[in-house]
C-alpha cells in the first residue's frame, strides 16, 4: 500500500496540470496584491480573503482535473491489472490511492500556503497599520480546515471512480455534491424560518431533509470568513469539525472499497 | 521563406486592426451599457449560497462594485439619486450578509452616508449594528463617535464613544487620552487637529482624505492665526480687530488659506472662526 | 500450480435485449509445476478472460479457479503501458517491493531483470519516452524482477521486433530450466510449438484441443522442398500426396517427411533441382486453421 501512495504521489507531483494549476494559484496571489490596494480598512482581511481563495481554488481544480482521472485513467488504460496483480488488495488500492492523493494535496497545500504566505508578509509590511485583525494562526486555521474538506471531497471523488468508469461523470456527480453540501446549510436554515417553511412543499422538505444526512456539510469546514478576522476556534470545536471531516472520508472510503470489491474488471 | 514573410506582414495588419477596433469596444459597450442602468444586486441569501468556498471574496468584489460606483458618481460630480442610495444599501446588505465582520462595509457605507447624504443618523445606526456583530472592535465606536463630534458637534456623546473604544484591549492608547479631552476642550483646534489627524492616517480612500486634508488646512490656519492673536494680545493688551491689522503689524505673513472659501472672523474673546463654517458651499442644502 | 475447472462467463451484451454473450463453456486448464503452459486462439476467443479469471480480476459464473497456495507471482498485461511519469527503476521498484523485496535486494534484482531483457540503457528514464516493443520490456521485467514462481503472460511477444522475441523465448526456457512455470498466450504459433510443454487451443470460448510435449512432436513430421519453378515441375507436382504453392519463381512443396526420400529420388530422375529442404514448423498452425474452418462451417 506504502509504493501504491508514493507511485500515486509522484503522478500527481509530475504532472504538468499541478504546476499550471500552481501558476494560476500565483496569478491570484498577485492579484491580492493589487487588489488589496483598492480597499480602505480591513486591507488584511482582503489579502487573507484572496489568498485563501487562491488556495482554495487551486485545491478545487486539482480535484477536478487530477483527482477525478486517479482511477478512470487505472481502469482506462489497464494500469489496474498491473497494480492488482500484485499482492495488493482491493481495498489496500482504494486506500493506496487515496493516501497518494492526499500527499499531493498535502504537498500542494504547503507549497501554496508558502507562497501565499509570502505575499501577506509583503503587503503586511506594506500596509501595516490595516492589518490589525490578521492573524496567521487564523490563516494556518483557514487553510487546515479547507484541508480537511479536500479531504472530504476527494473520498467522494473516489468513491464515483469506483461507481463510473468516465471521469467527466465523475466530474459532474462531484461537483452536484459540493455544491449541495455547501448550500445545505443555508436551505436548511431558511427552512427553519418562519418565512421557509410555506416556501416548499412537504415532499421537497423530505427530500431535503434526506440529502442533509447523505451529503457532507461542507460549509462546516468553512472558517475562511471568521479567520480572515483573526477568530480562532476552541479546540473542543477543533477536534469536532476535523473528526467530522476524518469519519465521514473514512465512511465513503470503505463504502468505495465494497464496491471496488464486487467490481469486474473487464 | 516568402511564405513566412507574407505570414508576418498578416499578422502585423491584423495586430493593427486588432487594436482600432479594441480600443472601440470600450467606450462603445460601455455607452451601450449606459442606456439601461439596471443597478441590479443579487439577493443576499442566494448570494450567499452561491458564493461557495469564496464567501469572502465574493464580499470584497461586491463591495468594490459600490465603491467604484460611487467613485464613479462623485468623479462626473452626479447627484445620486434615491433609486441609486437604495441600490448602494442593498450592496451593503449583501456584503454584511457574506461577511458580517468586513470593516470595510461599514466603513463605505457610513462614508457614504456622512459625507455624501448627510444622513448621519443612518449612519449611526448601521454602526450601531456592527458593533453588535463586532463587540471587540474598537473601530465601530470609535467611528460613531468621531460622527458625534465631527458631524454633529455633540462633544458630549463623541467623548462617550471615543471612551468605549479606549476601553477596548486592541485600541491604540491615545483614544483614552483623546475622549477624556474631547470633554473638555470643546472647539479647541489643537485636539480637533488630532483627532482629524489620526482618522487621516487611516484613511486610504482619496475622496474622504481629501475632505480630511481640506478641513485639516482649515483647522491648522485656524490655530495659526489663533496663535498670532494671542501673541498680539499679549504684546497689546488688546485682541486685533481684523485680520488686515494683524497683517499691517506682521504677526501674520500672509493671509493664510481659508479652504472653505469663507473669510476669517476674529471674536472678541480671541478666538477665530470662519463665514464660510468649514462647510462647503455645495454640501449646504 | 493452477487449476482451472469447468469455467463459464458471460457477459452483457451491449445491444439492448440481446442475449448475454458467452465468453467462456466449460474451460479447464491445468499448468503443472515447472512447465511452460500456452492458450492460444484467436481475438476474442477469451484468451485473456481466462487469465484474468485466474488473477481474480473477473468472477466466473461457474466453475473454479485454483492457483497453489504461497508462491509469488509475475504477470504481465496485455496492454504495456504503465504509469509513464515512472522511471523504469521506479516501475520496477514498485513491483518489487509490493512483493517484499527489500532495498538492498532490490538493487541487484533489478540489473539482472534489466539485463534479461536488454534494458541496462533505460533503467532511469521515464516510461513515458518508451515505444511499445521498450514497454513490452519494461512489463517483462517488471514482472520478472521479483524472482517469481509462476509467470503469467499476456501476449509476451506482442509488440517485440525478432531480437525482442527471441530474448523473451530464452528468457521463457531459462526460467524453466530453473523450475519455474509460465502459463502464456499468444498468436505466434511457431514460437509457442518449439517453447511449450502444452498448448490448449480457444476457439470461441471453448478449449478444442490439448496437446502435449508428444503430441506436438508428432505435428512436427512436416517437410517442405523448394524447386525452382518451371511448368514441367508444377505438373510433375500435381499429384493429391503433394501440396504445392506456387511462389514468383519457385514452387514451395509440403509431404509427410516419410515421403522425403522418394520425392527427392522423383524430382533427381526429372533434372528438377532442389533449392531448399527444411522442416516445416507449420503443423500446430495446420491444426488451427482447421479447428477454426471446423468451427466456422458449423
Amino acid at each position: 500500500m506504502m509504493a501504491l501512495m508514493r507511485v500515486t504521489f509522484l503522478e500527481g507531483v509530475r504532472s504538468r496540470i499541478l504546476y499550471g494549476i500552481f501558476l494560476f494559484a500565483l496569478f491570484v496571489v498577485f492579484l491580492s496584491i493589487v487588489f488589496a490596494n483598492f480597499f480602505m480598512q480591513d486591507l488584511g482581511k482582503v489579502a487573507f480573503d484572496f489568498n485563501i481563495s487562491a488556495i482554495t481554488l487551486a485545491g478545487l481544480l486539482i480535484s477536478a482535473s487530477l483527482s477525478v482521472n486517479l482511477i478512470a485513467k487505472d481502469l482506462d488504460k489497464k494500469t489496474i491489472y498491473f497494480v492488482l496483480s500484485r499482492p495488493i488488495s482491493r481495498m489496500q488500492y482504494i486506500f493506496g490511492k487515496y493516501l497518494g492523493l492526499l500527499a499531493v494535496f498535502l504537498f500542494a497545500y504547503l507549497v501554496l500556503t508558502l507562497v501565499s504566505g509570502l505575499a501577506l508578509v509583503l503587503l503586511k509590511n506594506l500596509h501595516a497599520n490595516y492589518f490589525d485583525s490578521f492573524s496567521w494562526l487564523a490563516y494556518l486555521q483557514a487553510v487546515y480546515f479547507d484541508f480537511i474538506k479536500i479531504m472530504v471531497l476527494n473520498a467522494i471523488i473516489v468513491l464515483f471512480g469506483v461507481i463510473t468508469t468516465s471521469s467527466f461523470v465523475n466530474l459532474l456527480f462531484t461537483v452536484s455534491i459540493y455544491i449541495m453540501g455547501q448550500s445545505i446549510s443555508d436551505v436548511i436554515n431558511f427552512l427553519s424560518l418562519e418565512r421557509g417553511q410555506d416556501a416548499v412543499t412537504p415532499a421537497i422538505k423530505g427530500v431535503i431533509a434526506g440529502v442533509k444526512y447523505l451529503v457532507p456539510n461542507f460549509e462546516a469546514f468553512d472558517f475562511k470568513v471568521i479567520s480572515a478576522h483573526g477568530q480562532l476556534i476552541g479546540w473542543g470545536d477543533f477536534f469536532l469539525f476535523t473528526g467530522y471531516g476524518v469519519v465521514y472520508a473514512l465512511l465513503v472510503l470503505c463504502l468505495a472499497a465494497l464496491i471496488f470489491q464486487r467490481r469486474e474488471l473487464l | 521563406m516568402k511564405r513566412v514573410l507574407l505570414l508576418l506582414v498578416g499578422i502585423a495588419a491584423l495586430a493593427v486592426f486588432h487594436a482600432v477596433l479594441y480600443g472601440q469596444t470600450f467606450e462603445r459597450k460601455s455607452g451601450l451599457d449606459e442606456q439601461v442602468r439596471v443597478n441590479y444586486v443579487l439577493p443576499a441569501s442566494f448570494t450567499r449560497a452561491a458564493a461557495l468556498d469564496f464567501k469572502g471574496v465574493i464580499a470584497d468584489f461586491q463591495l468594490l462594485q459600490g465603491i467604484f460606483f460611487i467613485g464613479d458618481k462623485i468623479e462626473s460630480q452626479n447627484r445620486i439619486t434615491e433609486a441609486e442610495w437604495n441600490y448602494l444599501v442593498r450592496i451593503i446588505t449583501a456584503v454584511t450578509r457574506l461577511d458580517p465582520y468586513f470593516f470595510d462595509t461599514y466603513h463605505f457605507a457610513t462614508g457614504m452616508l456622512t459625507w455624501g447624504a448627510g444622513r448621519y443618523q443612518d449612519a449611526i445606526n448601521i454602526l450601531e449594528t456592527a458593533r453588535q456583530y463586532n463587540p471587540d472592535d474598537y473601530r465601530f465606536p470609535y467611528h460613531i463617535g468621531f460622527i458625534y463630534f465631527y458631524f454633529l458637534h455633540d462633544n458630549q456623546k463623541g467623548a462617550q464613544y471615543l471612551e468605549l473604544a479606549s476601553r477596548n484591549p486592541d485600541a491604540p492608547p491615545i483614544l483614552a487620552s483623546l475622549s477624556s479631552r474631547l470633554a473638555y476642550y470643546k472647539g479647541n483646534y489643537q485636539f480637533s487637529i488630532e483627532l482629524i489627524q489620526r482618522m487621516l492616517d487611516r484613511e486610504r480612500s482619496p475622496e474622504i482624505r481629501s475632505y480630511y486634508q481640506k478641513r485639516l488646512t482649515a483647522l491648522e490656519n485656524a490655530l495659526l492665526l489663533e496663535k498670532a492673536v494671542k501673541q498680539y494680545k499679549e504684546d497689546l493688551q488688546q485682541f486685533p480687530e481684523s485680520i488686515d491689522v494683524m497683517l499691517k503689524q506682521n504677526y501674520i505673513d500672509k493671509i493664510p488659506l481659508e479652504p472653505y472659501g469663507g473669510d476669517w472672523i476674529f471674536l472678541k474673546n480671541g478666538r477665530v472662526y470662519s463665514t464660510s463654517k468649514f462647510a462647503n458651499a455645495s454640501q449646504e442644502k | 500450480m493452477i487449476q482451472v475447472e469447468n469455467l463459464y462467463k458471460s457477459a452483457k451484451s451491449k445491444k439492448l435485449l440481446a442475449k448475454r454473450k458467452q465468453i467462456l463453456r466449460d474451460v479447464s486448464i491445468h499448468a503443472p509445476a515447472g512447465k511452460i503452459v500456452a492458450i492460444i486462439g484467436q481475438n476474442g476467443a477469451g484468451k485473456s478472460t481466462i487469465i484474468k479469471t485466474i488473477l481474480g480480476f473477473i468472477c466466473p459464473d461457474s466453475g473454479t479457479v485454483g492457483v497453489q497456495d504461497g508462491i509469488s507471482l509475475g504477470y504481465l498485461p496485455e496492454n504495456p503501458y504503465y504509469y509513464d511519469y515512472l522511471t523504469l527503476r521506479e516501475l520496477l521498484w514498485f513491483s518489487a517491493s509490493s512483493f517484499g523485496v527489500k532495498r538492498n535486494d532490490f538493487i541487484e534484482k533489478a540489473r539482472a531483470a534489466v539485463e534479461k531483457v536488454g534494458m541496462q540503457a533505460e533503467l532511469e528514464n521515464r516510461l513515458r519516452a518508451f515505444s511499445k516493443g521498450m514497454n513490452q520490456r519494461a512489463g517483462i521485467a517488471a514482472a520478472i524482477v521479483h524472482d517469481p514462481d509462476l509467470l503469467i503472460l499476456d501476449e509476451p511477444m506482442s509488440g517485440l521486433d525478432p531480437v525482442g522475441r527471441r530474448m523473451v523465448f530464452d528468457l521463457m526456457n531459462e526460467l524453466r530450466d530453473r523450475g519455474r512455470t509460465i502459463l502464456f498466450c499468444s498468436h505466434i504459433l511457431s514460437d509457442v510449438e518449439r517453447l511449450c510443454d502444452e498448448v490448449y487451443i480457444m476457439h470461441q470460448g471453448r478449449i478444442r484441443r490439448h496437446l502435449t510435449r508428444e503430441d506436438l512432436a508428432l505435428t512436427q513430421k512436416n517437410v517442405e522442398i523448394i524447386v525452382p519453378y518451371s511448368d514441367k515441375a508444377a505438373d510433375l507436382l500435381t499429384e493429391p500426396s503433394y501440396k504445392a504453392k506456387r511462389f514468383a519463381n519457385s514452387l514451395s512443396v509440403q509431404a509427410d517427411a516419410s515421403q522425403l526420400n522418394t520425392l527427392l529420388d522423383h524430382l533427381h530422375n526429372h533434372n528438377i533441382p532442389v533449392e531448399g529442404v527444411q522442416s516445416a514448423a507449420v503443423s500446430l498452425e495446420q491444426v488451427f486453421n482447421q479447428i477454426v474452418t471446423e468451427e466456422d462451417v458449423t
